[in-house]
């Protein structure tokens, strides 16, 4: 190998005055400083006695056991599998069960509801046709009775019309 | 004492590859610092010497990696720019062969640069630059071969 004082003259490199002293010092100090950072960083916590030797025996054990682990995973650790079909049966059956719920609640509903209306047709027209007028009206409730004062709304004319109709003439009065 | 005997080595081995005197003083620090850390990683089985320049190649070469990358530029157009500031280098007393030759050096792929410069500019052997470099003997002598044909042409050229 070539002296290295050849090479800057050969290449025409050169370096300030007296730079391989200063950059020596400069060198050392900072090996200096990288010592004490990487030292200090360590010596700012603690360590149990004897951590070193028992942790990695430690540490082998805790590997070769999830080694084991991992190879038998059908023993030890298989993953859950939830079969979708059974899940899919469950719901079909509530939602078949609420669907024949509500069609007989439905279908109760609209019943009682064309009894009731074909029952009180059949009535009024069979037998309610014979009744009086005040045997009709017993059959309402005072309220009844109330809501049909407030939903008829009399003209004076008609009043007189009726009245015309059902009294004799006032000639006869007056004769 | 390891600095005393490979300070000086290594940072004209960098300074080859860097070019600029600041540049080489950056990364021979960083060199340093790596050798104190992995020391201790070091294995005797190879030579402290060609470890130690293998440290400095790769710290260099990154260096100038990353100088591209900041610039947003290739390694190439970095190579042309180091060169081109040469001539107004302070730290730079070479004449116009010097001149030339370093911008021709520059043109080469970048293990053919390396090559050149630690065969024709260190006279390194062959085998110290295998391990250095991690390639053949064989092909460090093709390489060399062809980086001398090149910078032969280029200086012709101009």
């Amino acid at each position: 190998m070539k002296t290295t004082n050849n090479i800057p003259s050969k290449r025409g490199f050169k370096v300030p005055q007296d730079y391989f002293d200063t950059s020596r010092e400069v060198i050392l100090d900072n090996i200096t400083l990288e010592a004490s950072l990487s030292s200090s960083s360590n010596e700012r916590y603690d360590i149990p006695d004897g951590y070193f030797d028992n942790s990695k025996n430690e540490m082998l054990a805790t590997l070769s056991r999830k080694l084991e682990e991992e190879s038998t995973p059908a023993q030890k650790t298989a993953t859950k599998v939830i079969s979708l079909k059974s899940y899919y049966y469950s719901i079909a059956g509530v939602a078949a069960a609420l669907l024949l719920l509500a069609s007989i609640v439905w279908s109760q509903l609209d019943t009682t509801a064309g009894i009731e209306s074909i029952a009180i047709a059949e009535y009024l027209d069979g037998e309610a046709g014979d009744l009086e007028q005040i045997e009709f009206a017993d059959w309402l409730s005072d309220d009844d009775i109330d809501a049909l004062h407030n939903d008829i709304a009399l003209d004076e004319s008609v009043i007189i019309d009726y009245l015309d109709d059902r009294t004799d003439s006032y000639h006869f009065y007056l004769d | 004492m390891l600095l005393d005997k490979y300070q000086k080595p290594l940072y004209w081995h960098i300074r080859g590859i860097v070019k600029n005197h600041e540049d080489a003083d950056d990364v021979l620090q960083n060199v340093f610092i790596k050798v104190y850390k992995g020391i201790k990683n070091f294995k005797e089985d190879s030579k402290l010497y060609t470890w130690l320049y293998r440290i400095a190649t790769n710290e260099s070469l990154t260096f100038l990696k990353r100088r591209a990358r900041h610039l947003q530029i290739s390694n190439e157009e970095l190579q042309t720019r180091i060169v081109e500031n040469l001539e107004s280098d302070v730290y730079f007393n070479g004449d116009d062969i010097q001149l030339a030759l370093e911008k021709a050096i520059a043109q080469l792929p970048e293990k053919q640069q390396l090559v050149f410069q630690m065969k024709y500019h260190q006279d390194m052997k062959y085998e110290d630059m295998s391990e250095i470099l991690g390639t053949s003997v064989g092909a460090l002598k093709s390489s060399y071969h062809i980086a001398t044909k090149k910078v032969t042409a280029i200086l012709q050229a101009d």
